[in-house]
């Protein structure tokens, strides 16, 4: 569709919209003619219908996208007929269908289209072929399992028995009035279900209510193995991904260790622990723990350490055995529960017929263990706290450690599926010794057994558990590795580089002798040291480290490919940054090319890499090169991701910037209107952002000397910077500045001197007297004195400066330069000749020093130079001084020169 | 190392450099997004593929965390209107990056998509699980034939900001809104609706 034709439609619609009944018809058959398409399409979007305007106005309007969801629902996957859409899950989505032959209504279990991937694939079949052996009344059997072909795509899905009318087991209970024995015998039949499971070494792993449903005529079906995984050796390792998402969904139902997460901990007595969740509640209609409208730390805290309420708190009819029972299920540790559900179902039989149960009430041991695991908790707790404060984010370390391990668990299981045996082994190996010693020497290390100091912080506990590591893999090198590559990795996360270094070089070695070249995990472990060496400034380092990366991409992904020009991106920069130009240059454009010809249409990449080409040439000074690929890098990137796309305006505002930098004005202003129009559509008139460039555009005209144009974007600037982010806030100050530039330029000196005043006197409130922007303001009070040729006063402003300067340690010297040339300049004006030559050779030693001999702000200051002694007639000097000035140069040393020429400094800066 | 793994290494640390030059970029959208990538982050890391996520909630979030409006107080309505508009581009990148990132992750073309749900797209039968990439496709192709609807649909389907808030944030009439977000969402529909009937065909 055109824009154009779009935009028909869209006034056809609107003028209709204000019409109705047979004036809306009329007017219909007048606007469409004889195009019946338009006329289809104008029609089904009024014809929305009426309730759906009015859910529109609410805030969360669930309005439905009716037309996708229908249409994409099948009518039809292999022999079955689809009725319509029982549920969805994460993996797929399930249908009621009709199959042929045998005729019955049947639970379809189809893989979600988009994630019938290989991989996918196999897991899905892995997990129906586990089903499959499973054959009892009480779990709803897997009838076949098949592959549905769509074009070239593959949507796998399982048949399973279709439960009509069936109830969650809680709800049945309630509604039919069900005695406690009776209850009690119903929940037996599920035991016996979990039980079958749990022989074929199934653990079902999700077991709620909601999972477990009795049919109109009390047959219990279990539902839903969708996360059940075996437990036989060769399948030893579970996905822990799935356990961190149901930390929100399914929280009640689980026991502590799969509450913490650990893989290696879940079996069959995980299963037990929620069967005693599910007794409890179908018992007294509550759960054990009351998690709801907790922070998932906090639920999952109390499910590990506080007691669960008793049965006879709810019900005091429920004391005694049963309570007991169910105590037992719910004991914390594993080897403390029923070890199987057949002797949990034995102790409920007990129960019943009025033997004597197994089960023992819990003893003093076990309140002083639950008092144990409390105070370990406390220092986990105020772990999390600590790490919360440092890395200023919500989610608790001990979170991000398990969800590492998760890490190491899923490609464990990942390799489980896609190499041998006895490959998947180690890895799985690998991922329980992480795993084993994240729990037991780094979360152990803040338990207050092992230290007095309930304040630890997490780099303590860190150290603590680095120094266990050494000597005590000596045969499991990758193990080794996995735990130092976990270790560096979160002291890089705390920006404690230094010690994350040691591990992250460590792990290096151990992979480099210990994997083959190509190795996944050789590469992510020098990529980890790679970025740590950068950062911390070991350029030789981590060129080494880049170069390998470069060359592992070159034979993996081959030379001609977006990844390897990353590669060679990222080797150029630090190439550049460690001297080394000649070598980067070649690579980088290389890069650049091979990016071109490989990248996608949407490759963002791309941007960057051509970004950082323009920015290598500018550090370079080829301002012509640099300025093109800048322009080249907008120019992409409007056309990759769209002209009002933030990538896109960043881009603009760096080519302007650039622009600027390099006495472009011209070229700044094209581009500065055409970004500033983007924002004002984007985000609006008073967006900061679109403010940035309102008062970078008349900074340009300014500097250009198009006063008329520049006065009403900076007033507006000025306005809109006051009123949207307050008078106070740094943009909005910069923008009175540059007002006060704008009067003093115009010569409207008071207007000029009160603006400057009232910045100075912000700047200082808010930034302190020695803050670099508050020593600009003075420079701008100084420079409107030296335009009202008043230089006694601007000479004691410049002699402020250069004492704040000095004072503030500022690490910029060409500010100390800038504000020794202006106090030149001024003595000389007051021909205090000796004082301003001791100044002027200041300013010129700061600046050649710093910029270069050549540089434009060397250059004013030797024409200053110049300039005096021709006035003082010092002929001797004046030749010595004049070689100094390069010939195609005549620099007069004039205030106005240096103005612009720290000005746009400054503008550029912020 | 978190939610991009470690070959995100090497991209974290170009977009670093490269992004250096923020002389003349604004402070509120790398704020914004980074903020919202840490919490969407967070969501995606927690949940298995195909997971749902609400990005309306994920932006009230973000927004109570760096806002923190005092109560009542009328001068934050325009602020407010504002980090939404910025919050609702920025939401939109945070969930194509990361099906992106999903994307690149895998080697061999796998095609893995991320799909989100839209409280917006809810349907009454089952949650509509909405793929990122294809509604960025359609929002795309929705800005070249009606900027404003397609600016509409941001805001509502990645801010949720309502129809008059919406009106108030682009400064035109609640019923000009409410006809252009009915438009859009019926092109949309068809757009999304196209796909997969093309696709499934």
């Amino acid at each position: 569709m055109t824009p154009e034709r779009y935009q028909q439609m869209k006034q056809i619609v609107m003028a209709a919209s204000e019409r109705s009944g047979a004036a809306r018809l009329a007017y219909l058959a007048d606007a469409c003619g004889d195009d019946a398409e338009l006329r289809v399409q104008v029609e089904r979007i009024l014809g929305d219908s009426a309730a759906e305007t009015a859910l529109l106005q609410s805030p969360v309007a669930a309005v439905a996208f009716d037309a996708a969801g229908d249409s994409s629902m099948p009518r039809r996957i292999g022999d079955y007929e689809i009725l319509r859409v029982i549920g969805g899950g994460g993996m797929g989505i399930v249908y009621e269908a009709m199959q042929k032959n045998p005729q019955r209504a049947v639970a379809l279990k189809v893989m979600r289209e988009g994630l019938a991937s290989e991989s996918a694939r196999r897991r899905f079949e892995y997990e129906s072929a586990i089903l499959a052996r499973l054959r009892h009344p009480g779990i709803a059997q897997v009838y076949e399992t098949g592959v549905h072909r769509v074009d070239d795509r593959e949507m796998p899905y399982f048949a399973m028995e279709y439960v009509a009318n069936a109830k969650p087991i809680t709800r049945y209970a309630e509604d039919n009035h069900l005695s406690t024995p009776a209850r009690v015998e119903l929940f037996l039949k599920v035991c016996d279900a979990i039980q079958h499971g749990h022989q074929h070494g199934i653990i079902h792993r999700d077991l709620k209510p909601g999972n477990v449903l009795v049919d109109s005529d009390g047959h219990v079906k279990v539902i839903d193995f969708g996360v059940a995984r075996a437990t036989h050796a060769d399948l030893s390792v579970t996905t822990l991904r799935t356990e961190i998402g149901q930390l929100i969904g399914t929280l009640q139902y689980m026991s502590p260790e799969q509450v913490e997460a650990d893989p290696s901990a879940i079996d069959t007595r995980s299963d037990v622990y929620a069967l005693g969740v599910l007794l409890h509640e179908l018992m007294s209609g509550e759960l054990p723990y009351h998690v709801r409208n907790l922070t998932i730390i906090e639920a999952a805290r109390r499910i590990r350490e506080s007691q669960p309420t008793r049965l006879g708190a709810h019900n005091r009819r429920l004391r005694g055995d049963l309570e007991t029972i169910v105590l037992k299920a719910l004991e914390k540790e594993p080897h403390r529960r029923y070890q199987s559900t057949d002797e949990f179902r034995r102790d409920l039989q007990n129960y019943l017929t009025g033997h004597p149960i197994s089960a023992r009430p819990p003893s003093v041991i076990y309140q002083l263990r639950v008092f144990a695991r409390r105070n370990r908790g406390f220092a986990a707790a105020s772990l999390c706290a600590i790490v919360a404060l440092i890395a200023g984010g919500v989610l608790s370390t001990v979170l991000y450690l398990r969800a590492e391990s998760a890490r190491q668990a899923e490609r464990a299981q990942r390799e489980i599926a896609e190499a041998s045996t006895v490959e998947a082994q180690r890895q799985a190996r690998i991922a329980t010794a992480v795993n084993a010693f994240l729990n037991d020497d780094l979360l152990a290390a803040v338990s207050p057994q092992n230290t007095s100091d309930p304040n630890i912080t997490l780099r303590a506990a860190l150290d603590a558990a680095a120094a266990h590591i050494d000597g005590k893999f000596p045969d499991e090198p990758l193990v080794e590795a996995a735990i130092r590559t976990t270790l560096g990795a979160t002291y890089t996360q705390l920006g404690e580089l230094t010690a994350a270094l040691p591990h992250l070089q460590r792990a290096v070695e151990l992979r480099d002798a210990n994997l083959p070249p190509n190795d996944i995990g050789v590469r992510e472990a020098v990529t980890s040291l790679a970025a740590v060496e950068y950062h911390m400034g070991n350029y030789d380092e981590a060129e080494r480290l880049f170069r390998r990366l470069y060359e592992f991409s070159r034979r993996v992904n081959g030379e001609n490919t977006m990844e390897t020009a990353t590669a060679m991106n990222s080797l150029a920069f630090v190439l550049q940054r460690a001297g080394k130009q000649a070598e980067a240059i070649p690579l980088m454009e290389r890069g650049v090319e091979i990016g071109k010809a490989s990248a996608r249409d949407d490759d963002l990449d791309l941007v960057q890499m051509v970004g950082n080409l323009g920015q290598l040439y500018a550090v370079l000074d080829r301002y012509d090169d640099a300025a093109a690929l800048y322009k080249e890098a907008y120019a992409l990137s409007q056309k990759m991701a769209g002209p009002l796309h933030p990538l896109t305006l960043t881009c603009g505002n760096n080519l302007a910037s650039f622009y600027n930098l390099i006495g472009q004005a011209d070229q700044a202003i094209g581009i500065l209107q055409e970004v500033l129009k983007a924002q004002q559509q984007v985000l609006g008139d008073d967006h900061p952002q679109t403010l940035v460039t309102l008062n970078n555009l008349g900074f340009a005209y300014m500097q250009q000397g198009n006063l008329a144009e520049a006065e009403p974007l900076l007033e507006t600037a000025l306005e809109a910077r006051t009123r949207v982010l307050g008078e106070k806030h740094p943009h909005a100050m910069l923008s009175m500045c540059n007002l006060g530039t704008l009067r003093r330029m115009q010569g409207r000196f008071d207007e000029a001197e009160q603006l400057h005043r009232t910045a100075l006197k912000l700047h200082t409130e808010v930034l302190g007297e020695d803050h670099p922007d508050t020593i600009f303001c003075l420079r701008d009070i100084a420079r409107l004195y030296d335009d009202k040729g008043d230089f006694a006063a601007s000479e004691e402003l410049y002699q402020e400066m250069v004492k704040r300067w000095e004072r503030s340690h500022t690490e910029d010297v060409l500010n100390i330069a800038g504000a020794y040339l202006g106090w030149g300049q001024c003595l000389t004006k007051l021909e205090r000749f000796d004082d301003a030559e001791a100044k002027l050779l200041k300013a010129y030693d700061l600046f050649a020093g710093t910029a270069g001999p050549d540089d434009r702000r060397t250059q004013v200051a030797v024409g200053d130079i110049v300039a005096l002694y021709r006035a003082t007639a010092q002929s001797d000097k004046l030749a010595e001084w004049r070689t100094k000035l390069k010939a195609d140069e005549e620099v007069s040393g004039t205030a106005g020169m240096t103005t612009n020429g720290t000005a746009l400094t400054q503008a550029a800066s912020k | 190392m978190d939610e991009n793994g470690r070959q995100g290494d090497v991209t974290v640390l170009l977009r670093r450099i490269g992004t250096a030059d923020s002389r003349a970029a604004d402070e509120l959208m790398p704020l914004v997004y980074a903020e919202l990538r840490s919490l969407a982050g967070r969501l995606f890391r927690s949940q298995d593929v195909g997971h749902t996520l609400d990005p309306t909630a994920v932006v009230h979030e973000a927004y109570l965390k760096l806002v923190r409006p005092p109560a009542g107080d009328a001068d934050q309505w325009s602020d407010r209107l504002h980090f939404f508009r910025v919050a609702a581009t920025a939401m939109r990148q945070v969930l194509i990056n990361h099906a992106r990132d999903k994307q690149a992750a895998k080697r061999g073309g796998d095609l893995v998509r991320q799909y989100v749900t839209f409280s917006e797209l809810a349907t009454p039968s089952h949650d509509s699980m909405i793929d990122v990439l294809a509604l960025h496709d359609a929002l795309e192709e929705l800005a070249r034939l009606d900027a404003r609807q397609a600016q509409i649909a941001e805001l509502r389907f990645f801010a949720g900001l309502t129809v008059d808030e919406v009106a108030s944030a682009l400064n035109v009439a609640p019923r000009t809104v409410q006809l252009d977000w009915k438009m859009a969402k019926h092109w949309l529909a068809e757009r999304l609706s196209d796909g997969l009937m093309e696709s499934s065909a």
